[in-house]
């Protein structure tokens, strides 16, 4: 009987969470807030490419390539999926559905992972929808992309694990915040400091080692006072430290993206893996104890 | 009205989202100063902007006032506030009005507690220059009221057509922070000077100037008076002027910010008047 009970149950976890998972993608399908965040994705990505555009600028020896555009909507990835999961999970909360599903068997294993991919599939539809609009007008208005195959490639990679890492941080937050209202503010707003926060380190950063004492205008030209250290250069293990945070925040990484600075992308997807399952297991563990009204 | 004021009141001074932000913002005032007193003691930098720092708080005014406006209306809805003020015989115009009136005194006591905070840690620390240092510190004072009443006409007006606080919470936050990006974007177009002086090296590698040469980012005509439309009427906008060096402040602004307020005023109240509110 053992042996029965140990051989049919992990069948039956995966069967009811097949019967959760397409209830909440036929709810999905007919969610007038999922269709929200595609079609302002689509709108957002040619607004951002078109208004990018410029003639007068594309004539010029410094154009614009499709590089300097595509990442560009990344910036306000966080927002759009911040709105859509936490409006959505907090919904099936507030209205009691969790409860519903805990009452009729479900396990609470079954509903946070149900609702953790039918939160990262929306999540890479954006990124897919985003992706093809941009390069699709993109291509016609500013050419192919500059950059390697594979660099292109190892990019939309990272983007898509920063998506699972703010679906999994969404969701952990929506399943755990009863009040739909009080969700979706604290998404947004985690999302707003996580973004200054990404800008403040990327522009500490950016501060050169050294610097000049003063820099004078004349009528005989430009001169240039002594070279000094520059007080703001972060150096040693301040430096380390900074880059780490830097590439561990799923905005730090966007923001690299944007500013094409490949250079350390090598590590992106592993903290990513890192960050999702620890925002997963904590958000899980919180779950699990929670009293479900 | 007097009475849906004084009830009102009654609520936020009872309303902990409005001691939070309160606190937050306070805070963040503290923080901002710290900030200004490590930048001149450890990075050396002289020339700081007063205006930058003391008028800080108006950033996440917008934030502020989008989350605060729709958690206190939402709450009126949800509740059924609004069903028995009707019910028992205010009309729907005092109830608008006073809401709006509120909204706006809230916005104005956030901004007065993020300067509590900046003074109490800005004054013992780098003294009585941060505010001698000030560039026009009352008409920058009177920008940012303009600005607080501008962004309360506009979350007013969608938390009171919204019923849903959530939603109506998103939708503020989102608008709040575009209107953020949107004044960054207005300020940087009107950065460009018309002409510009470049640095070019000679033959034998020296740097000389190059003046007047015309800047091709400059803003001129249909898209320069589109950038000054969009800096009279967004609220972001009257925010952002007092932190700006040497801004320059139109009298035309007030007026604009007057004609805003009172066209999304009578819209909001046109729309909520054929609410059915349950």
């Amino acid at each position: 009987m053992k042996v029965w009970k140990a051989i049919t149950s992990p069948w039956l976890e995966v069967v009811a969470m097949r019967k959760l998972l397409t209830a909440n993608f036929f709810r999905l399908w007919k969610n007038k807030i999922f269709w929200a965040e595609i079609g302002s994705t689509a709108l957002l990505s040619v607004f951002i490419v078109i208004a990018n555009y410029s003639p007068k600028v594309q004539a010029m020896e410094n154009r614009l390539y499709l590089d300097d555009v595509f990442f560009t909507m990344y910036q306000i990835l966080g927002f759009i999926l911040a709105t859509g999961i936490s409006l959505i999970v907090g919904t099936e909360y507030s209205d009691g559905t969790i409860r519903n599903k805990l009452t009729v068997g479900s396990t609470r294993t079954q509903v946070y992972f149900s609702n953790l991919i039918a939160s990262v599939i929306p999540s890479c539809f954006v990124l897919i929808v985003h992706g093809i609009i941009t390069y699709g007008i993109g291509y016609f208005l500013f050419g192919s992309f500059q950059m390697q195959v594979g660099q292109v490639v190892t990019a939309l990679l990272c983007a898509l694990l920063t998506a699972f890492v703010f679906s999994a941080l969404f969701v952990a937050i929506a399943m755990n915040c009863p009040n739909k209202a009080i969700t979706a503010v604290v998404s947004l707003l985690l999302v707003l400091g996580l973004v200054y926060l990404s800008s403040a380190i990327g522009n500490a950063l950016t501060e050169p080692e050294m610097t000049y004492d003063s820099i004078t205008i004349t009528m005989d030209g430009v001169q240039f006072g002594e070279e000094i250290q520059n007080p703001a250069h972060v150096d040693g293990f301040n430096r380390m430290l900074y880059e780490f945070v830097y590439d561990l925040l799923p905005t730090g990484q966007l923001i690299q993206m944007y500013c094409q600075d490949f250079s350390r992308c090598a590590r992106w997807p592993m903290f990513s893996m890192v960050i999702f399952v620890l925002i997963t297991a904590i958000g899980f563990l919180a779950f699990r104890k929670r009293d479900i009204r | 009205m007097r009475k849906l004021l004084s009830a009102n009141f009654s609520r936020l001074l009872r309303s902990r989202f409005f001691w939070l932000i309160t606190g937050i913002l306070c805070c963040w005032g503290g923080i901002v100063y710290i900030m200004m007193y490590i930048n001149i003691t450890k990075l050396g930098y002289t020339n700081t902007e007063a205006n930058v720092y003391f008028f800080n708080g108006n950033l996440c005014l917008g934030p502020a006032l989008a989350i605060f406006t729709s958690f206190f209306i939402g709450t009126e809805y949800s509740d059924g506030g609004f069903r028995n003020k009707i019910s028992v015989g205010h009309r729907r115009l005092p109830i608008y009005l006073s809401n709006l009136i509120l909204c706006s005194i809230a916005g104005i006591l956030f901004l007065a507690a993020f300067w509590i905070g900046a003074l109490a840690v800005g004054l013992p620390t780098l003294g009585t220059e941060i505010l001698l240092q000030l560039e026009k510190p009352f008409i920058g004072f009177l920008y940012s009221c303009i600005a607080v009443v501008t962004y309360a006409a506009l979350f007013c007006m969608i938390s009171m057509l919204d019923s849903n606080k959530a939603r109506a919470a998103v939708i503020g936050l989102l608008i709040a922070v575009f209107l953020i990006i949107g004044s960054f974007a207005t300020s940087n177009g009107f950065a460009h000077p018309e002409f510009t002086t470049r640095m070019a090296m000679n033959a034998e590698g020296a740097y000389e100037i190059l003046e007047n040469i015309p800047n091709s980012k400059y803003l001129s005509g249909t898209r320069r008076i589109v950038y000054q439309c969009v800096d009279a009427l967004l609220p972001s906008c009257h925010a952002l002027r007092p932190i700006m060096s040497n801004a320059d402040y139109p009298a035309y602004i007030p007026f604009c910010a007057l004609v805003w307020i009172t066209v999304l005023t009578s819209c909001g109240f046109v729309l909520f008047r054929r609410k059915d509110i349950k």
